[in-house]
């Protein structure tokens, strides 16, 4: 069979309809029609839709937060996290953490899956930006930050810079200039994995992490 | 594992649809679904001048981008291409699946992982790999169950809707090895978490749909709340998208719109836990992702569909249920009636342009045109008007149908039509009103007691003994 046959034919059916093109839609004007709220207000809409959405979420400052994200990590007696280039690059953050659990860094292609699945107790990322309408965290996911940190240990904790707290997903997309180009994977991630196909009952922890911890980082 | 279901044949769904409305236990369990899912959704518009503003941008970035669809295909293929991944083209399912086994093979590949995907149900695509010897196992929990049960989808979104936990409970006890009862939610979760997880770590496939697809960019979004769909697009090897050629917009900024109307319409959630977008296979320095990322575009009737300025708007579906969840229908017969992979107002009006009329026209005549599904429609497909038109379609001569829908005129009837004929010359012609009625009411002793569904629980209709025009006349 060929390749070519079928995309010629199925584009050709689509031309043969002779379908006149219609003005291009911008979505700008129904966004500029909304609320805009000051960085205060949007960053209490994430932590309050987080909160909402069962993430766990804990208020710190850069220099607090070495002392912050090691008592989580020990309260609940994570000891294996694993970690991508960009939070290892945090040299001082790194030293801090290590007195309280190992550390293993997620650096080599595919080298560390099996660990992820067998023994890691938490995936520790940074992220890119949040959106308080959504209470969402971004993760930019590329060759400083693994995609599976976030997704196979248990526990996924995320370090939020909350003066990159944008309104909608729409506003940091045009604002970030993001349809010129995107890496490998975008992820918004909004609660801890769960599922309702079970009779419409909520469970949490289905296939992705149990607990989503956000550590935000807010500076005055 | 059951045989394809691909075939509707018209006296089996009423049967279908008679044993679902007779069983009580079913019947209770749909109607709680469909009342949580509408009550949810409602929630999620409070405001309604700010829901129809969405709607109206959701049409037009749908309709737009139907308007550019080969061209926006092309400048797809070309963006991921350029990003490295791998597209294909499918006519018809039975292409598609030998594209998918190709894949297959190329990669040595034993055991494939499965993300909730509704075009790969359409394609049949698990049968076809059990055919070549692949062993294809579904990750969504819903989708687990049901597989479990040598069972179809009975809805797009939750496809284990018609079950409730004490038979699922039943069913891990029964055939998952080892398992015992239990009928808490959390625990069968976890149970299914745990089979599943062995299962990511050992596929050489990673499977999935498509939400939207950015031309742009050359992005492939996937909206889900379980991680399941993650973990099939990032811990296999190797990664097979397939989706159905309409699903492409042109640029990123129409997703949020499109996004925020689906999973509200959908399952009443502001956004989903995930919204995953993937732009390229794993590059030389990332430490996960797959190394090879395919996408498969399938036709399947679509281009059908398109061609017919009316019908095209079935196109602008986002496929978030919300017309089934409204649906008096498919509160009453639940999913498995209808036959198809889609069911609901959208499976009456895709369905034609899969199938062909000519095995799906009864669905179009099943319903009461009450218009609740075009009212919830994010994307204000007129589904009525297009049920109307299918059945017009189906019900036309077929020496002069139309060549819109394949298997038009299949539901023509000689004595049908000349009946409608009659009817239609009766009020047309005032002295053959007349006449007519002037027989009616002399010979309403004819009246046949039993008249079809009506007398099941009214009593038999029969003209009145004195026409409206002669009690008229005694009044004057």
């Amino acid at each position: 069979m060929s390749q070519t046959t079928a995309r010629d034919k199925i584009l050709g059916r689509l031309r043969a309809a002779d379908c006149k093109p219609l003005p291009l839609p911008d979505a700008t004007d129904f966004y500029a029609q909304r609320r805009h709220e000051d960085l205060a207000t949007r960053v209490e809409r994430l932590a309050l839709n987080l909160s909402n959405a069962m993430a766990e979420v804990h208020r710190t400052t850069s220099s607090e937060l070495p002392a912050a994200l090691s008592r989580v990590i020990r309260d609940k007696s994570l000891s294996t996290v694993a970690v991508g280039r960009d939070v290892l690059a945090r040299q001082a953050l790194c030293d801090q953490l290590q007195n309280v659990c190992a550390l293993m860094p997620v650096t080599t292609a595919h080298a560390e899956t099996a660990a992820l699945f067998d023994r890691v107790d938490a995936g520790l990322t940074l992220s890119y930006a949040a959106i308080a309408e959504t209470g969402s965290v971004v993760l930019w996911c590329d060759s400083q930050s693994p995609r599976l940190l976030s997704l196979v240990p248990p526990v996924h904790i995320v370090l939020v810079d909350v003066r990159r707290t944008f309104d909608t997903l729409f506003a940091l997309m045009h604002q970030e200039n993001w349809g010129s180009g995107l890496p490998t994977n975008v992820v918004m991630v909004s609660s801890p994995s769960k599922t309702a196909d079970i009779q419409q009952t909520l469970a949490y922890g289905a296939h992705g992490p149990k607990q989503l911890i956000v550590m935000l980082v807010e500076d005055h | 594992m059951s045989q394809p279901l691909n075939f509707v044949p018209v006296a089996e769904f009423r049967e279908r649809a008679r044993s679902v409305v007779a069983n009580p236990d079913l019947q209770k369990s749909l109607r709680g679904a469909m009342d949580f899912l509408q009550a949810k959704r409602s929630a999620q518009f409070p405001d309604d001048a700010e829901f129809q503003r969405l709607r109206d941008l959701g049409e037009a970035i749908r309709q737009y981008s139907l308007s550019r669809l080969p061209e926006l295909l092309e400048v797809l293929e070309a963006k991921l291409t350029e990003n490295g991944i791998q597209v294909h083209w499918a006519e018809t399912p039975e292409q598609a699946n030998t594209i998918f086994i190709d894949i297959a093979q190329r990669h040595n590949a034993r055991s494939v992982i499965k993300g909730k995907s509704m075009v790969s149900e359409e394609v049949e695509l698990n049968h076809a790999l059990q055919e070549a010897g692949i062993d294809a196992l579904e990750s969504d929990m819903g989708e687990y169950i049901v597989q479990l049960a040598d069972e179809k989808p009975s809805h797009i979104i939750m496809p284990a809707i018609h079950k409730t936990k004490v038979e699922i409970a039943e069913l891990f006890a029964e055939r998952i090895p080892g398992v015992d009862y239990t009928d808490s939610v959390d625990e069968l979760i976890q149970i299914g978490r745990k089979v599943l997880r062995e299962k990511f770590a050992a596929a050489d496939i990673g499977v999935s749909g498509v939400n939207f697809m950015v031309a742009e960019t050359g992005t492939l979004c996937l909206v889900e709340n379980e991680g399941n769909g993650r973990m099939s697009t990032t811990v296999p090897r190797v990664h097979v998208a397939i989706t159905g050629i309409e699903k492409v917009v042109e640029k990123l900024a129409h997703v949020p719109p499109l996004l925020s109307l689906l999973t509200r319409s959908a399952t009443g959630q502001a956004v989903t836990t995930y919204v995953n977008m993937i732009s390229s296979p794993r590059k030389v320095d990332e430490a996960d992702g797959p190394d090879a990322v395919h996408l498969i575009l399938l036709d399947n009737g679509r281009t059908q569909a398109y061609a017919d300025e009316q019908l095209r708007s079935t196109l602008q579906c986002i496929r978030c249920g919300a017309c089934m969840n409204h649906c008096p229908v498919y509160t009453r017969i639940g999913g498995h009636a209808y036959g198809t992979t889609y069911p609901g107002p959208i499976g009456k009006i895709i369905s034609p342009h899969l199938l062909g009329l000519d095995s799906t026209y009864g669905l179009a005549t099943a319903s009461t045109l009450c218009g609740a599904c075009a009212e919830v429609c994010p994307v204000r497909i007129p589904i009525p008007d297009l049920l109307i038109r299918l059945r017009t379609e189906a019900y036309s001569n077929p020496a002069t149908a139309s060549e819109a829908v394949r298997g038009a005129g299949s539901a023509y009837s000689s004595v049908a039509m000349a009946l409608w004929h009659a009817w239609a010359a009766t009020y047309r012609y005032p002295a053959l009103y007349r006449l007519f009625t002037w027989c009616a009411s002399r010979f309403r002793f004819l009246t046949p007691g039993k008249q079809g569904g009506w007398t099941v629980n009214h009593r038999a209709m029969q003209p009145a003994r004195r026409r409206f025009r002669d009690q008229l006349k005694d009044r004057a």
